[in-house]
């Protein structure tokens, strides 16, 4: 059941509104010449950091980059190939570097 | 700055009351597994979940190995013997009963699991003839190569599998839905003058509705505590191991309402925290759980030996998969850290003696060394299946150009961390504190089951599953037991909803945001609840947390439910702060098991300290009391004295389920 505006709430008149959190990293990119704006990821987000877009068709909106848990969900679940990327900032890039032969290991 | 219109709607106001058997709060793996057991059972169920359930919780996207299955076909270790190793390993500031239901019933949820369509077996023969794998059965194996209990499991295909099985049951599941209070009664009589359970409250995080969920039992299955020491408010997501929504609500409500808790003095210092000191988990080079017993070679690429528990050098790679001689069976895993000489597996020398022997820094793990089944299974299957690292990991490092044939990973500081964090920068970490419960896993609290990360010193994912699976049959046998749900005040529902709304009427000019009160709170903590502590230090962190609590959260802002959400947890972790500050006082001598230090009372554990100390909030009034660490008995007896019904019908896969 369902009661409608009961007592305590009743004098919230504005809508609610978000407005873009600055954030130094960007995990999520999209390719908008893929994304086919199903919004599979914002239905997927643990985080929630993704609302869809107001645009119908458009990629959704990353509104709080910033909350990114970097679980890689949103990938895992969109059917287009390379409609979304998502990468770690750039202080968490590990380095590799080409084996050294055990022959050229000296001990 | 450009505002946005919110792309939901505005439910703030509305109420929708509804009522189950058996309620489940956090929809992971052990509230899925909760669920899941009281629908078995013809309950109606209603399972809550603040995120989405497909790919939510700790294991949401993965996870690569499953410890203690004893009873699975190849093991050569009894429940018993894993279980009480665990308990002795932690000193038995140990969750035993949750130990032994993991040994004891594990690897019936990995039978379920594949019954819902997850995978636990090598099907497409991809490591046929490895030494890890049996190939029988197919399982592979992780860690101890001779008794088998640890198995590799493909778990990037459990949330899925257990969501369409929700479905299938009829589990009415509210996703993105925040449980926020319990319903608590406490009228005399109906039961029996003790505090009970009838519910919880909840608010829709896309709409802002309210929402009462009034049930017979309810179990709860929600997160360890994090973000106490831990904060960075650019990277929040990456302040801590777990998930960023994951912060102890379950801990913070529980409190309010009256639950006992265990163990919330013991903190490590942190491990994880890639917003700054460390790195993605399983993303650099090092030899521990996922990346076990990866090859490892310091910056000339001379190979770093491993040793057995003797310190004997061992030649080849496959021994690092075995007991040492006279050793029965080792324990590695997700809560074992540096365990006793009885329990210890082989491990790459210690860092100190690796210098003093001139081994030089950088280290890298070298998979390019190892056989080509174990470089695999490491770069591919673990590595891809364990949380967080198909996308983030594999996936990138792929792109990127990484190939285990021809590279190496560097590992970062001095240990497999690949971290280096300050004693006071402190985590919930390495079987932390929680609820306290009984047998059937119940609280204080009469119709009040807890599972998974909510439990006291809880363990990895294999204990989540079942854990959530026991205390959601124990959860619908008491639903099923009574007529009426518990009775509600219809005051408390208000309370909270005017509580849960709040943010929204304060005038963002007149407020401060979460982020800033999350600061505080984590420099409050890592002031005067750090390494060491002592008495005045943890009463001037009461009383600044206090003070937040009065002055700071009534001016909380926010302008949707999302930012509300956001706002509720930092709340949670205000109340969890001050749950850690009350343990920390209550225990009045340090701890090396509980990794406790006080200034004041330097002792380590004094055999008259060497009790649980429970802590309880009844109304305001701090309430403790000592419980015997052994508190749980004798593991096998007492389970087998509670589950003759799960033994005889359903251990062992036996049941057929429709």
């Amino acid at each position: 059941m369902t009661h409608e505006n009961d007592s305590c709430a009743a004098g919230l008149s504005a809508g609610y509104s978000y407005r873009p959190v600055p954030c130094s990293t960007r995990p999520i990119i999209y390719n908008q010449s893929l994304c086919i704006g199903c919004n599979r990821c914002a239905s997927v987000c643990q985080c929630d950091i993704l609302l869809p877009s107001p645009v119908k068709g458009e990629h959704p909106i990353v509104a709080y980059p910033g909350e990114c848990y970097y679980c890689g969900a949103c990938v895992m679940v969109c059917p287009r190939k390379g409609a979304i990327r998502l990468e770690h900032p750039l202080m968490n890039q590990a380095k590799y570097v080409p084996v050294i032969p055990e022959s050229e290991v000296l001990n | 700055m450009t505002e946005y219109l919110w792309p939901y709607p505005n439910e703030a106001g509305q109420t929708e009351e509804t009522s189950c058997d058996v309620l489940v709060l956090g929809g992971g793996l052990a509230g899925c597994f909760a669920a899941i057991a009281a629908a078995r059972r013809g309950q109606s169920v209603i399972l809550v979940e603040k995120g989405a359930t497909e790919k939510s919780g700790s294991g949401g996207t993965g996870f690569d190995h499953w410890e203690s299955a004893c009873t699975n076909p190849c093991s050569k270790v009894t429940p018993e013997e894993i279980a009480w190793a665990y308990v002795r390993e932690q000193d038995w500031y140990s969750n035993g009963i949750g130990h032994y239901i993991e040994c004891r019933e594990g690897y019936d949820r990995l039978l379920d699991l594949e019954h819902f369509g997850g995978k636990i077996r090598d099907t497409e023969d991809e490591f046929k003839g490895a030494e890890f794998r049996d190939d029988e059965t197919k399982f592979m194996f992780a860690y101890d190569y001779r008794n088998r209990f640890t198995l590799r499991v493909w778990g990037s295909t459990f949330k899925p599998a257990l969501t369409r099985e929700l479905k299938r049951l009829g589990v009415r599941v509210y996703d993105r839905t925040e449980a926020t209070g319990l319903i608590v009664s406490r009228r005399e009589g109906g039961c029996g003058g003790k505090k009970c359970c009838g519910g919880a409250f909840a608010m829709d995080v896309h709409t802002g509705k309210f929402l009462i969920f009034r049930a017979k039992s309810t179990v709860m299955c929600m997160s360890r505590p994090a973000r106490v020491w831990l904060f960075n408010p650019d990277t929040v997501g990456l302040c801590e191991f777990r998930p960023l929504q994951s912060i102890g609500s379950g801990h913070a409500m529980g409190w309010r309402a009256g639950v006992e808790f265990a163990m919330m003095e013991k903190s490590v210092r942190a491990e994880f925290s890639a917003a700054g000191r460390s790195f993605p988990p399983y993303g650099t080079g090092n030899n521990h759980n996922t990346w076990y017993a990866a090859t490892m070679v310091d910056a000339r690429g001379v190979e770093i030996p491993y040793v057995d528990r003797d310190g004997r050098e061992l030649k080849t790679v496959s021994e690092r998969y075995y007991p040492a001689p006279g050793q029965k069976f080792f324990l590695k895993g997700g809560v074992i850290d540096n365990p006793k000489y009885e329990y210890r597996g082989p491990e790459t020398l210690d860092f100190d003696e690796l210098i003093r022997r001139g081994y030089q820094l950088p280290f890298y793990a070298d998979l390019s060394r190892m056989p080509e089944s174990e470089r695999r299974v490491i770069w591919g299957m673990m590595v891809g299946e364990e949380a967080k690292t198909k996308i983030p990991i594999y996936q990138n490092y792929t792109d990127r150009g990484f190939d285990p044939e021809k590279h190496m990973l560097q590992s970062y500081g001095t240990g497999w961390q690949s971290a280096n964090f300050l004693e006071q920068e402190r985590q919930f970490f390495g079987a932390p504190g929680g609820v306290m419960h009984d047998w059937d896993l119940q609280t204080n609290i009469d119709g009040l089951y807890v599972a998974g990360d909510e439990t006291f010193a809880s363990d990895c994912a294999g204990a989540a599953c079942s854990t959530g699976y026991y205390a959601g049959r124990k959860a619908a046998e008491s639903a099923s037991a009574i007529d009426s749900i518990p009775h509600m005040e219809r005051s408390d529902a208000e309370a909270e909803k005017k509580r849960l709304l709040a943010p929204l009427y304060v005038k963002e000019e007149d407020g401060i945001s979460w982020k800033e009160l999350n600061m505080a709170v984590s420099k409050a903590m890592q002031n005067y609840c750090g390494g060491v502590r002592c008495e005045a230090l943890l009463m001037e962190g009461l009383d600044l947390l206090g003070r937040f609590e009065q002055e700071m959260v009534p001016r909380l802002y926010g302008a949707n439910p999302h930012d509300l959400m956001r706002i509720h947890e930092v709340m949670d972790i205000l109340t969890v702060s001050q749950i850690v500050l009350h343990a920390s006082l209550a225990r009045k001598c340090s701890s090396e098991p509980l990794f406790f230090r006080r200034s004041d009372y330097p002792e380590m554990d004094p055999p008259q300290m060497r009790h649980h100390i429970l802590l309880c909030n009844q109304d305001g009034e701090i309430k403790t009391r000592e419980l015997s660490l052994d508190y749980f008995g004798d593991l096998k007896t007492e389970y087998e004295r509670r589950n003759a019904d799960y033994m005889k019908e359903e251990a062992g896969g036996r049941k057929e389920w429709q």
